[in-house]
């Protein structure tokens, strides 16, 4: 296990490069990002350790980053003051270019994998917005009417993009539609829903909605979406079923989580951190054989897990909330990056934490 | 629009929101469900209560048939066929008369009905103006009658809103007349005889009063006596706090003695105490204040717990029954407030400077108000931030694991509910040198102060004295005996007036 000490800043965001597998992206702000500035730290990994290879100070909080596709030494970061910046690595001190049109903090950013010309940033604000690094404004602007904390382009298509936000919601927007009264908005799936009842088990009970504040496009099985949030409660979810609920339910962390990611190894492996201070590594079920035991023996540990998952492992090391995670796209499966409000970003191999 | 939506006025209000389900939506509903609709009664007005049982009575006496169509009787109606109006014809009268004690209209100076209820506000002495006013309708009733009988057929609507509406009771206008004269002579009578009596039982009650008081300054000479006595049989006191405790509140002081020794080992000091207690029992002035009883009782119960010599746990059983059945005989249930409050024992014990728990939810309340004192330009912000880190910390605070115990944000979050840090600019500073600081705030070259070592301590005598706060009285727990005798230092409270 790697760690990096990011003195006088708590991290909130942790991003690979998908061009070199010893860079690692950092977003961390002062003060918990309460108050105060932000700084986006570009790490090395070498033999003797994380060094940081670059950082820049922005004047606000900075909550998200992400890497472009289409350049290795660019990044862009979501700020607290409502504006998005793309830094140049190579170049010493300022952004390359800095969009503001958001009202309220930008809580993500995520770049477009397949076409690799556009962005996507989601803001407290209430809106998502569609960039073009190249124009000055925006190319789209999506609303969702509440606070989206996280969205996402989907890693199978150029046009088709999510979100989460606080109104327990996980919207789908395709633009190829036409940008109608619904704003290319083509399905709502209530997250809160609880999933349909079962032989042999319990009807489920209604669950108050309750804000989502992450989720995550699984890379292989492309209509499959993570969703987690205040309700502690990992789901994923269908979209050629929307209105099924749930296919599979995994509680267990103790707290809100804050951050998921689908392994991009494995179509069944889900990686969280959560304010309970701990990052943990799951199965969804999905894969043969895991999880199939338990339910012929029809004894479940936990009557609200669902489609047979289970927590696979925990990394415990975090002493303060973690806020964010990400894999490793290269070399071996299984190494990944974490920060936390503990100022620390720590490097390690979750199959070394698996049971 | 996203204020409304994300709305936090700091960061960390919308942060707190992680922390827990929202239950805005549920809450929404039920406020909702306060509202009732108000009807056709806009305004309750003169009459709203008298409507009411009228309107009851109406509805009972006339379950019937007391609609006389009312689309019958607009003018442009009256070629339907005449039966009907025959039929109901002579029934108007009497419909009317309902309408009309109904109310419905605003009160009329001349309107009779207005005197079945003005006996009752003015009682006799208006009843020789009720039986005038009564004359003047029955006078003018032959021609309404006319009218009615005559041209009934002719009127419309607007006939019985207008003058018809003065018609109140034409069929049993006399009698009625005469009945409510005699009512109103009889009320006067009722009401010279009520004053009688009135001025009798005022008489009686005085008297008893005189009596009664006369007896309970006795009794409180008796129990000053006692007292006195009482005082007198202990040791002298030579601590100042305690003394100043003894002179206000003696049967505190002497609960609090009785359980120090006791803590102490010192059984045979502990005797003169008790003794004085049960004098003070015997003579009644123990349970002249209910919260100190109760306060001597919890003490009690506390030593019975212990293990105390047994004669003095039999004794201290004893003297508890008796407490508590005297004052359960002084302060019958039901019958007065019993007035229990232990808070101002609290209050007398913290400014003697003698404190052994601090009230949490009065620190709670008085907190703020001290705050908005010292800094009322920048309050706003402040408090809000201090009130959501306060939320955020109460949904962890029953994780007692170490990571949480430590957390350096959540020692954050405590600085901040307790205004020791605020957030100024941009900037987290120190709220009494107001210097900039990147946390974690080193303490500089004094260590700090642990403002949480005296709540932990008071924690544990308060629980042994405060019976209320529930389990304290768990015979099965145990408490634990290793700061025995460190406890009585405990006692000091060193942010006290005293101490300064």
């Amino acid at each position: 296990m790697l760690e990096f000490r990011t003195q006088g800043y708590n991290g909130y965001s942790v991003k690979y490069s998908p061009f070199f597998d010893s860079r690692i992206a950092v977003a961390a702000s002062a003060n918990f990002g309460l108050v105060g500035n932000g700084r986006v730290y570009i790490l090395g990994l070498t033999p003797n350790g994380i060094v940081a290879e670059k950082w820049f100070d922005t004047q606000d909080s900075l909550y998200d980053t992400t890497w472009s596709e289409s350049h290795e030494n660019q990044l862009l970061v979501a700020s607290g003051d409502g504006s998005v910046k793309l830094f140049d690595i190579t170049l010493s001190q300022f952004p390359i270019q800095s969009w503001k049109e958001h009202a309220r903090e930008v809580f993500s950013v995520h770049w477009n994998l397949v076409s690799k010309d556009t962005f996507l940033s989601s803001s407290w604000d209430g809106t998502i917005k569609i960039w073009n690094p190249t124009t000055n404004d925006s190319l789209i602007t999506l609303p969702t009417h509440s606070c989206t904390y996280s969205a996402e382009f989907s890693p199978h298509s150029p046009s088709i993009l999510s979100s989460v936000s606080s109104d327990s919601h996980l919207r789908i927007f395709d633009l190829r539609t036409p940008a109608s009264a619904s704003n290319h908005l083509t399905m709502n799936i209530p997250i809160h829903t609880p999933p349909k009842p079962r032989m042999g088990a319990a009807a489920p009970v209604g669950i108050p909605p309750s804000e989502a504040l992450t989720h995550d496009w699984n890379k292989y099985r492309d209509t499959i979406i993570a969703t987690a949030g205040v309700d502690r409660v990992i789901r994923t979810f269908d979209i050629r079923a929307p209105a099924a609920g749930p296919i599979a339910v995994l509680p267990g962390h103790e707290y809100a989580v804050r951050r998921i990611t689908w392994s991009p190894h494995l179509s069944d492996v889900l990686l969280s951190a959560s304010y309970d201070m701990t990052c943990r590594v799951w199965t969804d079920g999905s894969a043969m054989g895991a999880g199939g035991v338990k339910q012929e023996n029809m004894v479940q540990q936990d009557p609200m897990v669902l489609g047979g998952g289970n927590e696979m492992g925990k990394m415990v090391r975090h002493t303060e909330f973690v806020t964010g995670v990400d894999w490793c796209l290269f070399g071996a499966e299984g190494w990944c990056a974490s920060t936390g409000w503990d100022e620390r970003v720590l490097v390690w191999d979750c199959r070394a934490i698996m049971q | 629009m996203a204020d409304a939506l994300c709305g936090p006025s700091n960061a960390l209000q919308n942060f707190q929101k992680h922390t827990s389900v929202d239950r805005t939506l549920q809450q929404d509903r039920l406020t909702h469900r306060h509202s009732p609709p108000q009807g056709f009664r806009s305004s309750p007005g003169p009459n709203a209560g008298i409507l009411d049982p009228e309107f009851d009575a109406f509805q009972a006496g006339h379950a019937g048939p007391p609609q006389p169509d009312f689309h019958h009787l607009p003018p442009h109606l009256t070629q339907h066929p005449p039966p009907p109006q025959f039929v109901q014809a002579p029934q108007g009268p009497d419909w009317a008369a309902d309408f009309q004690r109904l109310n419905i209209s605003p009160l009329h100076p001349s309107a009779p009905i207005q005197h079945s209820h003005a006996p009752q506000a003015s009682n006799a002495a208006s009843w020789h103006q009720d039986f005038m006013k009564q004359q003047v309708p029955a006078a003018q009733a032959p021609t309404y009658q006319q009218n009615m009988f005559g041209s009934m057929s002719g009127h419309g609507m607007g006939g019985f809103a207008g003058p018809a509406f003065q018609q109140s009771h034409f069929g049993p206008m006399d009698s009625n007349t005469v009945s409510e004269v005699a009512q109103g002579k009889q009320q006067a009578q009722e009401g010279a005889l009520q004053f009688d009596d009135a001025a009798f039982e005022a008489a009686f009650k005085q008297a008893q009063k005189d009596m009664l008081e006369a007896e309970v300054s006795n009794m409180r000479e008796a129990g000053n006596a006692a007292q006195e006595r009482a005082a007198d049989s202990v040791p002298a006191e030579t601590d100042p706090i305690l003394l100043r405790i003894k002179e206000k509140r003696p049967n505190v002081y002497l609960a609090i003695k009785l359980r120090s020794e006791i803590d102490l080992g010192r059984p045979s000091d502990a005797l003169p105490y008790l003794d004085a207690l049960e004098t003070l029992e015997r003579s009644g002035s123990l349970i002249d204040d209910a919260s100190e009883a109760k306060w001597c009782v919890d003490a009690l119960q506390k030593i019975v717990n212990r293990d105390a010599p047994q004669v003095i746990k039999t004794r201290a059983e004893s003297l508890i029954t008796a407490i508590n059945e005297r004052l359960m005989s002084a302060y019958p249930l039901l019958a007065s407030r019993v007035p229990v409050t232990q808070e101002s024992i609290w209050e007398d014990l913290e400014a003697a400077g003698y404190t052994t728990r601090t009230p949490l939810p009065e620190r709670v309340a008085q907190q703020p108000q001290q705050e908005k004192k010292e800094e009322q330009p920048v309050k706003n912000d402040d408090d809000e931030m201090a009130e959501t880190a306060g939320k955020l910390l109460e949904r962890v605070a029953d994780n007692t694991s170490e990571k949480f115990q430590k957390s350096q944000f959540l020692e954050l979050m405590r600085r901040l509910r307790d205004r020791e840090v605020r957030v100024e600019g941009d900037k987290v500073v120190e709220v009494n040198s107001a210097q900039p600081s990147t946390f974690p705030l080193q303490p500089a070259g004094v260590p700090e102060i642990d403002r949480n070592i005296l709540n932990v301590a008071s924690q544990d005598f308060g629980t042994v004295m405060d019976s209320e706060v529930g389990h304290a009285s768990d015979p099965t727990k145990t408490e634990p005996r290793t700061d025995e005798v460190s406890d009585q230092f405990n006692y000091y409270n060193i942010n006290s007036k005293y101490h300064r």
